[in-house]
C-alpha cells in the first residue's frame, strides 16, 4: 500500500481512473475518425450532385434524339411523297398508252399496291428509328437507375458511418466524468496506435518469415 | 462504298440521262432507286444505335439488399447507444449515492 492508497482508501485516485479511462479508450476505440465521416459526406453529395448532373444530361440527348426523329421522319414523309409522284407519273404515262379498260384497270391496281408498299416501307422505317432511340432512352433509365442504387447504398453507408456509436457514448460519458478533454484523449489514442504501428514494423511478428 | 457513296453515284448518272434528253422508264425506275435509298440513309443513320445492347450495366440488385441489412446494423446500434446511455446514468447515480464526486 502506498501514500496515495492510504489517503484515498475507498476511492480510486484521479490518476488511477484517468489511466483506466485511457486504457479503455484504447481498448474501444475511438469511434469514425473525424475524417472518415468527412470523406464519406463529401462522396454522398458528389454522388448526389453526379446524378442529378447525369440526369440533365440524359434528358438533354433523349431531346435531342427527337429532334433526329422528328426530321427524319420529315425526310421520308417527303421522299415517300417523290417516290409516289414517280409512280403516278409513270402510272399516267401506261394509262395513255393503255390498249383497253382491263389494261387501265391493271396499271391503276398496280399503282395502288406500290403507293400502299411505300407507305408501309416508309411506316416500317420510321418505326425502326423509334424503336431504336427508344432503346437509347431505356438502355439511360437503366444507367441512371443503377446510379442512383449506388448512391443509395453510399447514402446507407453514410448514415452508418456518421452514426453515434456505443464507442463515442461511452468516451462522451467517461470524458464527461473524469473532466477531460475528448479530443485531447482522441489524439493521444490515435498517437498510441501509431506508435503501435511503428513499433510492429520495427520488430516483425514472430514466425514472419524473414529473406 | 458507303450509302452515301451509292447515292451519289446514281444521283450523277441520273442527271448524265436527264442532260441526254432520256425520259424512259429505266431513267423513273433509277430515281425511284436514288428516292428509296435516301429513304434508307435517314435509318442508317440511326445504326449505331443498335449497338447499344451490347452496353452492359453493373447489376446494384444486391445493392439494395445488403442497404437493408446495413439499415438493420443502424437499428441495433442506435438500441445498443440506448441502452448504454441508460446503463451509464444509473451507474452515475450509484457512483454518486456511494459518495464519489462526479459532474452532472
Amino acid at each position: 500500500m502506498g501514500t496515495y492508497s492510504e489517503a484515498t482508501p475507498n476511492r480510486p485516485g484521479t490518476e488511477q481512473t484517468l489511466l483506466l479511462t485511457f486504457l479503455l479508450f484504447t481498448c474501444l476505440g475511438c469511434g469514425t475518425p473525424m475524417a472518415v465521416k468527412r470523406l464519406s459526406a463529401e462522396q454522398v453529395k458528389a454522388q448526389l450532385s453526379y446524378s442529378a448532373s447525369l440526369k440533365a444530361y440524359f434528358d438533354v440527348i433523349s431531346r435531342f434524339a427527337d429532334a433526329q426523329v422528328q426530321a427524319s421522319d420529315f425526310r421520308i414523309d417527303r421522299l415517300t411523297k417523290d417516290i409516289e409522284q414517280e409512280y403516278k407519273s409513270a402510272a399516267l404515262g401506261q394509262v395513255a398508252a393503255a390498249r383497253d379498260d382491263n389494261a387501265r384497270l391493271k396499271v391503276l391496281n398496280d399503282l395502288a399496291s406500290k403507293i400502299d408498299e411505300n407507305q408501309a416501307t416508309a411506316a416500317g422505317q420510321k418505326q425502326r428509328i423509334a424503336d431504336l432511340v427508344a432503346k437509347l432512352k431505356g438502355k439511360q433509365a437503366e444507367m441512371l437507375e443503377a446510379y442512383q442504387n449506388i448512391a443509395s447504398a453510399q447514402q446507407k453507408l453514410d448514415d452508418y458511418i456518421q452514426l453515434q456509436k456505443a464507442d463515442d457514448v461511452v468516451m462522451h460519458e467517461l470524458a464527461g466524468i473524469v473532466g477531460v478533454n475528448r479530443d485531447k484523449i482522441t489524439q493521444s489514442t490515435t498517437d498510441i496506435a501509431n506508435i503501435a504501428n511503428e513499433i510492429e514494423k520495427l520488430f516483425p511478428a514472430k514466425g514472419a518469415a524473414s529473406p | 462504298m458507303t450509302l452515301q457513296d451509292i447515292i451519289s453515284t446514281l444521283n450523277s448518272t441520273f442527271q448524265k440521262l436527264d442532260d441526254a434528253g432520256i425520259d424512259d422508264t429505266s431513267k423513273r425506275d433509277l430515281h425511284i432507286l436514288i428516292l428509296q435509298l435516301e429513304r434508307e440513309l435517314e435509318v442508317a443513320a440511326f445504326d449505331p444505335l443498335k449497338d447499344i445492347d451490347s452496353v452492359t450495366i453493373a447489376d446494384t440488385s444486391q445493392l439494395r439488399v445488403l442497404a437493408q441489412q446495413v439499415q438493420q446494423e443502424i437499428d441495433n446500434e442506435k438500441a445498443r447507444v440506448k441502452l448504454l446511455q441508460k446503463m451509464i446514468a444509473t451507474a452515475k447515480v450509484a457512483v454518486r449515492a456511494a459518495g464519489v464526486p462526479i459532474p452532472a
